[in-house]
Formats: C-alpha cells, sequence, structure tokens
C-alpha cells in the first residue's frame, strides 16, 4: 500500500492546537500532559518539535506552523534566567506576539484564531507583559491536573458548533494517571531507556493507540 | 470487471474517546514503527489491566 501523501496526514487547521512552551525536562510532564489532553479532546497539538527533535527551529517554519493551526496555546511562564546563560530566554513571548499580529491584523481567514495564554501565577503577567491584559489567560500553578483542566476548559468554550461536550477534565486527569502507571511498560517493550523517555512523535502515536484501551479497561 | 475486482477494504475505523473522535493525522516523524508501537501499548494494558480496572 502506498505511504499517505502529506496533504492527507496534515491535520485540519480547526483541529490543530499551536503549543508554544519550553522543551525542557523541567516543563515536560506539562507539556506532555498538555499534548495529552488536546488528543483526548480530539485535537492534534503541533509544536516545533513536529520538525525538530531539539525544537530549535526556524522562525519562518514557526510561523507556517501557527497558520496551520486554528488554535494556539501559549505558556509564558518561564520567566526564570536560564541557569547556564544566567539570561532570560524571549521565544515563547516572541511566538506569542507573532499569534496575536496575526490574529489582529493578518490576512482574514487568521482573524478567528483562538489564543489560550498560561501562566504559573494569576495576574504575574501584570509585571512581566502587561500587554496582554484582557485576553484569555489561565495560571497552571505548575501542576499537571490544572493544565489539563485549563487547556480542556478552554477547547470545550471553543468546540466547533453544534460538537458534543469534550469529556471533562476530571476523567482526562483520571486516564492521564492511568497513562503514567503504564508508561513504564511502554518504555520497557520499545526497549528504550527509562530516562530518556519516548520520542515526541512517539509519544503522540502512543497516546493515540493508548485512549480507548484505557477506557476499555476501565469498563472491564 | 469481476466482483472481486471492485471489491474494496472497508474504511479504518477511527478511534473513539470517551466519546470523541481521535485525530488520524499526526504530524512529525516516530522513531518506532506504527506495529511496535501498538504492540508495546497492547502489552502494557493488558500487564496492567486489572490496576487499570481497579482506578474507577
Amino acid at each position: 500500500m502506498p505511504a499517505p501523501s502529506p496533504a492527507r496526514t496534515r491535520p485540519a487547521r480547526a483541529r490543530s492546537v499551536f503549543i508554544n512552551c519550553p522543551f525542557d525536562a523541567e516543563y515536560k510532564p506539562l507539556f506532555r500532559a498538555a499534548c495529552f489532553t488536546i488528543l483526548a479532546c480530539g485535537y492534534t497539538p503541533r509544536c516545533a518539535l513536529d520538525y525538530s527533535d531539539s525544537g530549535v527551529v526556524r522562525f519562518a517554519e514557526i510561523v507556517k506552523m501557527i497558520t496551520e493551526c486554528g488554535l494556539s496555546v501559549h505558556d509564558i511562564s518561564r520567566v526564570q534566567l536560564d541557569r547556564d546563560s544566567r539570561l532570560p530566554r524571549f521565544n515563547m513571548p516572541l511566538e506569542l506576539g507573532a499569534d496575536l499580529g496575526l490574529r489582529l491584523r493578518g490576512p482574514a481567514r487568521q482573524r478567528d484564531r483562538r489564543i489560550l495564554i498560561l501562566d504559573t501565577e494569576s495576574h504575574r503577567y501584570d509585571k512581566t507583559l502587561s500587554d496582554i491584559s484582557g485576553m484569555d489567560i489561565e495560571a497552571h500553578g505548575d501542576e499537571t491536573r490544572k493544565i489539563i483542566k485549563r487547556i480542556r476548559d478552554w477547547l470545550n468554550a471553543n468546540r466547533l458548533p453544534d460538537s458534543p461536550l469534550l469529556p471533562g477534565a476530571a476523567a482526562i486527569a483520571a486516564d492521564h494517571d492511568a497513562y503514567l502507571r503504564i508508561a513504564p511498560d511502554i518504555i520497557a517493550g520499545l526497549r528504550l531507556d527509562p530516562h530518556d523517555g519516548l520520542p515526541h512523535g512517539d509519544y503522540l502515536h502512543v497516546v493515540k493507540l493508548a485512549l480507548p484501551l484505557i477506557e476499555a479497561a476501565r469498563r472491564a | 470487471m469481476t466482483a472481486a475486482a471492485v471489491k474494496r477494504h472497508a474504511p479504518r475505523k477511527k478511534p473513539v474517546y470517551r466519546g470523541v473522535t481521535l485525530p488520524t493525522a499526526t504530524p512529525g516523524r516516530t522513531r518506532f514503527s506504527p506495529a511496535q508501537l501498538k504492540k508495546a501499548v497492547e502489552t502494557a494494558v493488558a500487564k496492567n489491566a486489572g490496576a487499570l480496572a481497579r482506578a474507577n
């Protein structure tokens, strides 16, 4: 059977969620929980890791990816100085700015963009990025359960017309816990080093495979 | 043309989770084949079936 063409494998714009967040080990549990939630809600997460394992991607490619997604999640919680360089990182505010620019002054097709901004604490952005006041900004407290709830509730509020309600945040969080329980066995089954874990692309496929099976196992 | 020649495979059933149809397309590269990933997930779920059922 021939391999699917790129056009067939590209997810629909209305069902694609761009994620702008740190890709380091410290943030990884939150990033993975965000991807898990987006998949569990029937959407496809997109991020720089689609292009590069390190997440280092040219800005033009990032902007192109943003335009291919109808929804975006931007986490601006990483305001600390980088441990090695002792300097702040500006990539995430830059990508948020590009996204907001598209929504405000971009082509007509981009004016309906839905954007969720996340931070660790409520209203910390008043001190770090006060120009975004009045937008959809939620706090996750660096907790996976909260980031699951924030993203699920936002996707549910912005779901397509006539679409059914999305699964509840508590149910998704419980199934995320169930996934974490089986994850070591998945990693062992693939003969991966537990400290390395699943590469990003494999993680997305694994979650899609695991979600219906976890639900079925609960009913058994 | 014979009946066998026009016979087509049924479209692959889309996975559903809690009433939500999961996306079929996933961008990005994978290190493992779909078959390897499927086997690893199914084995892990089967191994933990009891614990998953009790977690209700």
